[in-house]
């Protein structure tokens, strides 16, 4: 089973960033073994906008199964992959998308006792970068804010969304913009749909 | 907390716990997360004071469960909305009529109860959507077919009982029309059923719809008589063949003639679903963008409150050489018999001058693989699928954020000579209250989803934060409503924001329909607990809050 120190090692170098002797590097190892995750199983993407191929691809490498939509249409994902497992368990699953497959996939999963217990919105600040605005557990605001110093957020985002605590008790707000090559023309949002149960009280 | 109208906290807390021994403290929703979850996402009232939220929801998997819900409602007088999958967007989604009211979830009621491919009818419960029912047939080679409307995850029985339609085959189309014997819970908690399944063997549920008697299934459509835990079906068996052809006319008159003949040919039979389209149509332009694409100019044309002039249109249609308007017939049955009633409808097309024909699409039935994922429009054949949420989210012509919208959805007589007394009266209304939300034009095209209903729809979209173009929505779409009424055009679906104002404009004989329904529902319903204010009809005790 891979450490969190490793996952976090791979999230680096598939995004050809690499760990040893880095500041960073030093940074990520103090993030590790912070507690048990939620199993994430599959992670959505559409490879027609940069950020979210590049999603794709980095949780592709890092053992994620992932599913590509076609032109936002989430008709194949659900039928051929979702339906049957979520009829058998509330697994969670993660994206970065356009607005509509995560405003359809939220609602199928009410349905099934998942809940959204991370969105963020990736949005156009000018040519050059792009505003993010994150809620969600901290430890994953705080591994997004560290990464996406050095790392567009498509790369960070793989590392975030693998990141969902067990447990959420509460819920926290960050929002920064930082440079991108993959301005999107339209808003991205990344989201975490994860079983009910892991939403504790405070 | 958001308590019900007329319950105390003492009394809604009570009420809660007792749920909770009913159906299992899991299936007890009161948490503000967990209420957020039933608001209407696409509500025209958003964030406003008086948003229909619910109370909290209760989620029961059995007939029995549901009898223990009511009659704890009726012991707290905590009134009740029943939901099927609850995806009831644009017309009110799985929010209820009156703030405060505990929705009853019925989607872990989720069995398919029987399919027969010889008497070719299905019964099922409403947590079954048309994604459940479509596999359950497919996994058993069962030679049926569904008539589905265009997003797969709503159910059948919810859909019906909300007039919904669909795409196949004339009375198929009507889904409440095709049920065929239901079984509810009444609003004193007793089971009752309609129909052949009133007989203590009701081996004949899904043959014929009416048994003995006053039909009374039209009391749980629309309206607010009890909770529906199992309804019949009628099913199309699976044809051999699928044939859709366009024919096409070059002007904006030739509307009359082409409605004519299709109704002629559709009344006797020969066609299934006419699918009506524009190039210049702006809903077309969102709903069909592989087919219509708008241009600069177009968009311009359509950016107008009431979009262009007839005159601007046809100037636009010739300088591209498009048609103004066409419409897709769909064929089925044996290869012989569609392509010889192909032959037959161009026969009978050809009377309009200029007219044109063009084969789209034609497969063998089973459909395979291949030709499933090349079909332009899978809900012809009864396929669910989600894709008109992505094409529609695509387009150019939907607002940016797309917060969703509500659909105005008057019925129109199916004549081309109404259709253009609604361009005319809905186009000027656009222009004289600068509506500029809604894609209304001279270009739009009928909707003839229900079988013998033609429908002038167009959706007003919505905005979560801006509350000002809300209020604008809401007024216009009542003056729309109230001015379609001075016509003879009124609503078949609505939203519950405007259920009381619909409902008022069926006024023949000082709105005796709406009398008597009442005066029916304060005899089933003393304690007010069902659905109030659903269909417009509202439970003594609340009524006297209204007057």
């Amino acid at each position: 089973m891979t450490t969190r120190r490793e996952f976090l090692q791979g999230v680096l170098a598939a995004s050809g960033f690499a760990l040893s002797g880095s500041a960073l590097g030093s940074t990520l190892s103090g993030l590790a073994g912070s507690g048990a995750q939620v199993p994430v199983q599959t992670a959505v993407f559409e490879p027609e906008f940069a950020a979210s191929a590049q999603f794709g691809a980095v949780t592709g490498r890092l053992g994620l199964q992932t599913f590509a939509l076609e032109g936002s249409d989430i008709t194949p994902l659900w039928t051929e992959h979702l339906m049957a497992l979520w009829r058998e368990r509330p697994a969670a699953i993660a994206g970065l998308t356009t607005q509509m497959p995560l405003f359809l996939l939220e609602r199928f999963g009410w349905d099934h006792g998942l809940r959204v217990v991370f969105r963020a919105e990736h949005r156009a600040a000018d040519d050059f970068s792009v505003r993010h605005q994150l809620e969600g557990p901290e430890p994953m605001l705080s591994v997004f804010r560290t990464l996406s110093a050095r790392h567009d957020y498509g790369s960070c985002l793989a590392a975030v969304l693998k990141e969902c605590p067990e447990r959420i008790s509460s819920s926290s707000n960050t929002a920064l913009t930082a440079q991108s090559a993959a301005v999107p023309e339209v808003p991205l949002y990344s989201w975490v749909i994860a079983p009910r149960s892991v939403l504790t009280a405070a | 907390m958001i308590l019900p109208k007329g319950v105390s906290l003492q009394d809604f807390e009570a009420a809660l716990a007792e749920f909770r021994k009913a159906v299992g403290d899991e299936w007890v929703f009161s948490s503000e997360q967990d209420v957020n979850l039933y608001r209407d996402a696409y509500s025209v009232m958003w964030g406003e004071p008086d948003e229909p939220i619910p109370s909290g929801a209760v989620a029961p998997a059995s007939v029995e469960e549901v009898q223990a819900v009511v009659r704890i409602a009726n012991k707290y007088k905590v009134p009740l909305y029943p939901i099927s999958t609850g995806k009831n967007l644009g017309y009110g989604g799985s929010a209820p009529n009156m703030r405060g009211t505990l929705v009853v979830d019925l989607k872990r009621m989720n069995k398919v109860i029987e399919v027969n491919d010889k008497r070719n009818y299905c019964i099922v419960e409403p947590g079954v959507s048309y994604f459940d029912l479509y596999n359950y047939i497919q996994e058993r080679g069962l030679k049926v077919m569904m008539d589905i409307p265009d997003p797969g995850w709503g159910s059948p029985l919810g859909n019906a009982l909300d007039h919904g339609v669909g795409y196949t085959w004339m009375n198929y189309r009507d889904h409440f029309g095709s049920h065929c014997g239901m079984e509810v819970v009444l609003p004193d908690g007793e089971v009752m059923r309609t129909g052949m399944a009133a007989v203590e063997d009701p081996k004949g549920w899904g043959d014929n719809k009416y048994g003995f008697g006053a039909y009374v299934d039209g009391l749980f459509a629309q309206a607010n008589f009890g909770i529906v835990t199992k309804i019949g079906f009628w099913l199309m068996p699976e044809p051999e063949h699928f044939l859709a052809c366009k024919v096409k006319v070059q002007n904006y008159e030739d509307l009359v003639p082409l409605i004519d003949t299709v109704n002629y040919l559709e009344d006797q039979g020969i066609i299934g679903h006419p699918r009506y389209g524009s190039q210049m149509d702006p809903l077309m332009l969102m709903w069909e963008p592989q087919t219509y694409k708008p241009t600069p100019e177009l968009l311009e044309l359509n950016s107008r409150p009431g979009g262009a002039t007839v005159e601007e249109y046809t100037a636009y249609a010739r300088k591209h050489g498009v048609e103004f308007w066409n419409v897709t017939c769909n064929f089925y049955g044996p290869k012989k018999t569609v392509y010889a009633n192909w032959e037959y409808a161009k026969e009978k097309f050809s009377a309009i001058k200029g007219a044109t024909f063009e084969e789209m699409e034609s497969y063998p039935l089973p459909i395979s693989e291949a030709n499933k994922n090349k079909m332009t429009h899978q809900v012809a054949l009864g396929i669910p699928n989600m894709s008109v949420f992505s094409i529609g989210a695509r387009s150019d012509m939907t607002p940016d954020p797309g917060d969703g919208h509500a659909w105005f959805a008057p019925i129109v007589p199916r004549s081309g000579e109404e259709f253009m007394k609604v361009h005319k009266v809905f186009t000027q209304m656009a222009r004289d209250m600068n509506i500029t939300n809604a894609p209304i034009a001279v270009t739009n095209v009928p909707q003839t989803w229900q079988y013998r209903t033609y429908v002038a729809l167009f959706p007003v979209f919505v905005s979560r934060s801006n509350k000002e173009l809300n209020k604008q929505t809401r007024e216009f779409f009542k003056a729309m409503v109230l001015e379609g009424a001075k016509h003879g055009w009124t609503e078949y679906r609505a939203a519950p924001a405007f259920q009381d104002l619909v409902a008022s404009t069926y006024s023949f004989n000082n709105n005796i329909l709406l009398r008597f329904q009442t005066h029916l529902k304060d005899a089933a319903d003393p304690n007010g607990i069902m659905a109030p204010g659903r269909g417009g009809i509202w439970p003594k005790r609340y009524r006297e809050d209204k007057s």
